[in-house]
């Protein structure tokens, strides 16, 4: 758990004696009956004490977060927001929160609403503030916090404390009187306050003439008065300091910084200026950074003294610089150290990396000029980029650097290799394993244990790459050798080439030799903690067991990862974890077969926004897959083709094997409504021809292939081809497939009135399929099916569970949902792609990329969809449509 | 007249600041040229685009430096470095 968590959400300690500042303390009181009090002036006038000095002293819940740089993220904000909401804990649930991860943006707006209702009901008032707020520059987060302003529940009074106005509708609030400010102008220090700071608290001894004359050149300045008082402080010539420093015209904080630093011993200057260079301090990072022993005693007498350390914490661990002053010091280590700062951030991104900050790590990394290591460092947790934004971020940043020196780093081609792989943009991923592959050349001799390495993750991507393509033999041998060349303690490289092994051999019918792989998978993502492989993992395990028959461990195995992956999260409000989407959509597949519905709509919907959010290719690209099976079960045909046409435009990006797999989808859909030329030509074109040999890879084409057959009146062509099936299904252990082309057989002798072998055909389906519970597989053949249950009963045959499967039938027939009444043609289709493409974080350069169209094409689509909309922002734009269910 | 393209190639612009800086700190704000007068600091700054400004003045306000004007100047005008 880190550190840092905690120090965002409570109060700033006090750390000093402080002047009493009754006539803001008011001014701030009155302004609690509005809605926002905004805290706003240039750095070093003493916001931050204030506003502390206000919530301690007010007898209501208090809530605090501190923002920093990395909280320009929506999802991230909004996480650490709630948290920090002061309300008493059972109120906002913690499901609320959790379940923002994978959420899409317009699902975020619900979320306030619910939160503001939930506060609304709440009753006790209660303050929440947001310190910092100007380092928020993300558009999002402002039309959110705009939008929580407007709708902000009575008990709430938010307190906003930044360097600039956000760039909200104040002027609004200000009209309504529903906003209090403190401004540079009340934050200044008096001449009394200036004199009580001297004198009582510093205890310098000053005349008022001395006084008045600091006052009149810091003019209230408090950062600046600090600063003054720790120079003045054993100084002999009080007096000649005075008129110098009055009489000069230099930057303040620059003149009383020299004097300050002057007077402390060398090795404290020294270590200022030394640890400038870091955000948050502690004493162990300090010490390797520096090398001084006694961090921690300089630490606690820095703090004492008043030198700009404060404390983030009340156990006094962590510290950092005010910024005014961290800001001078590194600039003196510019000036006086310039050798000295790549060695520094070295040093610091080492400790960072061994105590698991990696983000921090990256940073230390990129600005000791060691891109290589960055790299490394961005690489070797590629695979856990998707988990934390933050690194994605930094990948994106350096490849935007593009110098020649960074391009031909190996480990950064890696990096992004992974990346756009798990985009779906194989040609890209190719490209860079090709220029890793290059650059591989470069590398000196003696790092032959880092080139293996490389080559371990090259043929893990590399497989990928393979299984994208439909070619699994090769994939299985290049995630083979992926394992070899990979070192142990590579735990994410390795259990994702033992998945991507996994899954090969799942799809070429070795299902035992897939789930060894997998379950070697899984024992590798437990000890190194893989997040999301071990989704990944688990539901190509749980698919493994579907095949097998083995509905209910499926659901088993698919429900342990999601409640683990629940309750890793609690604790950790920056992880979110795109597999899940997959999960859902596996354990959709399973509540559609028992024919649970809304169960199994609800699942598809919730994981396909979840892997929208994402934007992870194949997951993508199988939720709407598995949204259209669903869908298609309900009736809703327009609905299900519309899922299907979206996955197979994203297939087609993808490669020829994936666009065939999702024409199976179509074909499906196609019979269900029963337009056999459309299925009949599929059949054509598809490579499979009714008297192949067929094999477990593209069993699923097959068994609709014998649909189309039996649809077009080819009974006998489509029972030969189901024999042969079977045999492969049952010499894999494919119990599920053998289930399936059992039923397909008995309705096809249903047609040829074959009823003697229809019905054995059905009894071992029957006998086979009843302690799973299969439902849908048998109903989805409508009217053939229930004639055939009849006959099963009334042979006697498995009663129970084939009038069982007749009640489902009727059910299902009655089961009609009305389509959306909205105008689904207000936007051309075009538009529609866009807008669906805004709901995701992609920029407008990226959705163009997307796309494949210019940038200035897309902000034209968008200006017309908001005119359509009715709308003024992406935020709206999306709310909007999301609220009348276009998302 | 160019809409936004010339404002995508470096240009220079000239801040001016209450206060007298030193000139190290032109290394800090990223290569400047310091001018100082007598309670106040000209700043002329090589910047790449419009965004490359902006974060230059927003390294000038948290040094709390009060801004007094901030001025394109004009590309083919003399400027020494």
């Amino acid at each position: 758990m880190t550190v840092v968590l905690s120090t965002k959400l409570s109060i700033p300690p006090i750390h000093s004696e402080l002047v009493p500042r009754p006539r803001l303390i008011k001014r701030l009181h009155g302004g609690r009956k509005g809605r926002l009090t905004l805290v706003s002036a240039p750095a070093g006038f003493g916001k931050t004490v204030l506003t502390t000095s206000w919530v301690k002293e007010s007898r209501e819940p208090v809530g605090w977060l501190s923002l920093d740089k990395e909280d320009n993220d929506p999802l991230r904000f909004l996480s650490y927001l709630l948290r920090a909401l002061p309300v008493a804990g059972d109120t906002i649930d913690d499901g609320a929160i959790d379940g923002l991860a994978g959420q899409p943006p317009p699902a975020l707006s619900e979320l306030l609403g619910k939160t503001i209702n939930q506060i609304a009901a709440h009753q006790t008032p209660f303050l929440l503030v947001l310190d910092d707020y100007h380092v928020i520059q993300d558009e999002t987060i402002h039309g959110l916090m705009q939008y929580w302003l407007e709708h902000q529940p009575d008990p709430m009074h938010l307190v906003i404390v930044t360097r600039t106005d956000p760039p909200w509708m104040l002027a609004r609030l200000r009209a309504r009187g529903e906003l209090n400010e403190v401004r540079s102008r009340e934050l200044r220090f008096t001449l009394q306050e200036t004199s009580t700071f001297l004198r009582r608290v510093m205890k310098i001894d000053l005349s008022a003439e001395q006084i008045a004359s600091l006052d009149n050149r810091l003019e209230g300045w408090i950062a600046g008065l600090q600063l003054l008082a720790v120079s003045l402080q054993g100084r002999r010539d009080i007096d000649g300091f005075i008129q110098s420093f009055s009489g000069s015209h230099r930057y303040v904080f620059d003149y009383l910084m020299e004097e300050v630093l002057q007077q402390q011993p060398a090795d404290i200057e020294d270590f200022l200026i030394q640890t400038s260079i870091l955000q948050q301090l502690n004493a162990s990072l300090c010490v390797a950074v520096t090398g001084i022993s006694d961090s921690h005693q300089i630490l606690i007498e820095l703090e004492q003294s008043n030198l700009f350390l404060l404390p983030l914490d009340e156990e006094r661990e962590w510290y950092r610089y005010h910024h005014l002053f961290a800001e001078l010091l590194q600039g003196r280590l510019a000036h006086v150290y310039p050798h000295k700062v790549a060695g520094l951030h070295s040093r610091a991104s080492t400790w960072f990396e061994q105590h698991a900050f990696l983000e921090r790590a990256v940073i230390h990394a990129v600005l000791a000029g060691n891109f290589n290591r960055a790299a490394f460092l961005v690489a070797q947790n590629a695979l856990a980029m998707i988990d934390r934004p933050g690194l994605k971020n930094i990948a994106r940043q350096m490849d935007a650097l593009s110098s020649d020196v960074l391009q031909r780093q190996p480990w950064l081609r890696v990096a992004l290799a992974w990346v756009t792989l798990y985009l779906g943009r194989l040609g890209s991923a190719t490209l860079h394993l090709q220029a890793a592959s290059q650059a591989l050349t470069h590398l000196d001799d003696k790092r032959l244990a880092e080139e293996k390495h490389i080559r371990g993750h090259l043929a893990a991507v590399n497989s990928y790459v393979l299984a994208f393509q439909g070619e699994m033999g090769p994939a299985v041998k290049s995630a083979t050798t992926a394992l070899d060349l990979l070192p142990q303690e590579d735990g994410a490289a390795r259990g994702m080439s033992a998945m991507i092994l996994g899954t090969a051999l799942r799809w070429q019918g070795d299902l035992a030799g897939a789930e060894e792989a997998l379950l070697r998978s899984r024992a590798i993502n437990r000890s190194a903690g893989n997040n999301h492989v071990m989704v990944f993992t688990e539901c190509s395990l749980a698919e493994v067991q579907i095949q097998q028959g083995r509905l209910r461990q499926a659901a088993l195995t698919i429900a342990r990862v999601l409640e683990q992956q629940d309750s890793q999260q609690k604790g950790d409000p920056n992880r979110r974890f795109s597999g899940k989407g997959l999960a859902y959509a596996r354990l959709s597949t399973l509540e559609l077969e028992w024919d649970r519905l809304d169960a199994a709509s609800n699942l598809a919907q919730k994981g396909l926004d979840n892997a929208r959010y994402w934007g992870q290719m194949d997951v993508l690209i199988t939720c709407h897959l598995n949204l259209a099976t669903v869908l298609q079960a309900k009736g809703e045909i327009e609905a299900a083709a519309a899922e299907i046409e979206r996955a197979k435009q994203l297939a087609a990006a993808v490669s020829p094997w994936y666009q065939a797999y999702a024409g199976v989808f179509e074909a499906e859909l196609w019979l269900a409504n029963n337009e056999l030329d459309k299925a009949s030509w599929w059949a054509e074109k598809s490579n499979l021809r009714h008297d192949d040999e067929p094999d477990l890879k593209q069993i699923s084409g097959y068994l609709t292939l014998a649909r189309v057959l039996i649809a077009q009146g080819n009974p006998s062509q489509a029972t030969s081809l189901l024999a042969r099936l079977r045999t492969v299904a049952e010499s894999s252990g494919a119990i599920g497939y053998v289930i399936e082309a059992g039923v397909l057989q008995a309705v096809a002798w249903q047609t040829e009135n074959e009823d003697a072998s229809a019905l054995t055909a059905l009894e071992k389906a029957l006998s086979l399929a009843e302690p799973e519970g299969y439902v849908h597989t048998f109903i989805k053949h409508g009217n053939a099916m229930a004639k055939l249950l009849r006959n099963a009963v009334a042979a006697g045959i498995a009663t129970t569970y084939s009038t069982g499967l007749l009640a489902a039938l009727e059910n299902r027939s009655r089961y009609e949902v009305p389509t959306d009444p909205l105008q689904l043609d207000l936007l051309t289709d075009r538009e529609m792609m866009v807008l669906r493409l805004l709901a995701t974080n992609l920029s407008i350069p990226e959705i163009a990329g997307e796309l494949g169209i210019a940038p200035s094409t897309v902000r034209t689509h968008v200006k017309n969809i908001y005119s359509k909309l009715d709308v003024h922002s992406r935020f709206e734009a999306v709310t909007k449509a999301s609220e009348s269910k276009w998302l | 007249m160019t809409h936004g393209r010339e404002f995508d190639i470096p240009g220079h612009y000239r801040i001016r600041v209450r206060g007298v800086l030193d000139p190290k700190w032109g290394d800090w704000l990223d290569n400047l040229a310091l001018t100082v007068g007598e309670d106040e600091t000209t700043l002329t700054s090589h910047v790449q685009d419009q965004a490359a400004l902006y974060g230059l003045l927003l390294k000038i306000q948290s040094l709390g430096l009060p801004l007094l004007s901030v001025e394109r100047v004009v590309p083919d005008e003399d400027l020494k470095e």
